[in-house]
């Protein structure tokens, strides 16, 4: 176990800082983890 | 968006696929976990979505990371809370009542869709769950039959945890709402623990993963922009957060190349990354 630590906020600015992450995940499918922690 | 773009035909489909996940995961000598009956439920199928998926087996990290970390909270949760009763909605190939150290007087009661049961019932014969296990063959999002046995248990049952692993990112903002109100109107209801993906991730999906919408049973639908907050007029607040990047790390399951990793640091972009996919801990407020 570890010590217990007891979205939306970042708003357009994020949108734009996300797609420039995008262009560089795209480059190497590095979705694959994330996806599978949610289906 | 949807998942007609991978082998996943269904949400039968993704029990499989985390099934043999939790097999891959168990079969390294480092494992978070053992699942010795992943493999005997994934079988062929599976193995052949795994083969069919982009990336291959290196999705077995975000599955084992997510796996690992509800196992830590349901048991402390049962442990600190005298949870009686733990019901896991959508449960798909989920083994937990047959290989987690449960309390014997445990009632673990799993909902899913007649096919699903009825296949783990057949693999799984023979074998004994730790606690007092029962299915309930039933469609999650049938709100008149969901009313109808969750008020039943809720006479029955002392203190309860929902878990909803892999089942909300399919339904749509107002089916979870639903959920929530449902699951509120019993007072035994007290804890819920869940997966939950942010907008961003489903953007990253359909950039990275799906080109194509087309009508699908595995439709990826809930993200909410406010999070958390999402829970709270509903009734429930989030007592506890874990990010699936950060527990990636804690677990020493790479989540992002490490070449990413480096680019990713700036704080704006690092909020984005390890908010994208979480588990969270809700309790009843």
């Amino acid at each position: 176990p570890v010590e217990r630590s007891l979205s939306g906020q970042n708003g357009v600015e994020a949108s734009g800082i996300f797609d420039d992450v995008l262009d560089v995940a795209k480059t190497v499918p590095i979705a694959a983890p994330f996806l599978t922690s949610l289906i | 968006m949807t998942l007609t773009s991978l082998p996943v035909e269904s949400i039968a489909d993704t029990a499989f696929l985390t099934a043999t996940y939790r097999a891959l995961e168990g079969d390294r000598p480092d494992a978070l976990f053992q699942d010795p009956y992943a493999e005997i439920l994934a079988g062929d199928r599976g193995q052949k979505l795994i083969e069919a998926m982009p990336g291959g087996a290196t999705g077995a990290s975000g599955c084992a990371v997510r796996t690992a970390v509800m196992d830590e909270l349901i048991l402390r949760t049962i442990q600190e809370e005298n949870i009686d009763t733990v019901i896991s909605l959508g449960a798909g190939l989920d083994t937990r009542p047959y290989r987690l150290p449960l309390p014997s007087s445990l009632r673990w009661s799993e909902w899913d869709l007649p096919t699903i049961l009825d296949y783990k019932t057949e693999k799984l014969a023979g074998l004994e769950p730790r606690c007092v296990l029962e299915f309930m063959p039933l469609d999650v999002t049938d709100t008149a039959t969901r009313q109808i046995v969750l008020q039943a248990m809720g006479k029955i049952a002392k203190q309860v945890l929902v878990l909803t692993e892999g089942l909300l990112i399919y339904l749509t903002t107002e089916q979870v709402a639903a959920l929530a109100t449902d699951l509120y109107a019993q007072s035994p209801f007290q804890w819920w623990l869940t997966d939950l993906a942010s907008p961003h991730a489903l953007r990253y999906f359909q950039k990275s993963i799906n080109h194509a919408v087309h009508s699908s049973q595995a439709m990826l639908q809930f993200a909410p922009e406010a999070g958390t907050e999402f829970f709270e007029p509903y009734g429930w607040r989030a007592v506890e957060w874990r990010s699936l990047l950060e527990e990636g790390e804690r677990l020493q399951r790479e989540i992002l190349p490490p070449s990413l990793l480096v680019q990713f640091q700036t704080p704006e972009v690092w909020a984005i990354w390890r908010e994208m996919s979480s588990f969270v801990l809700l309790q009843r407020h």
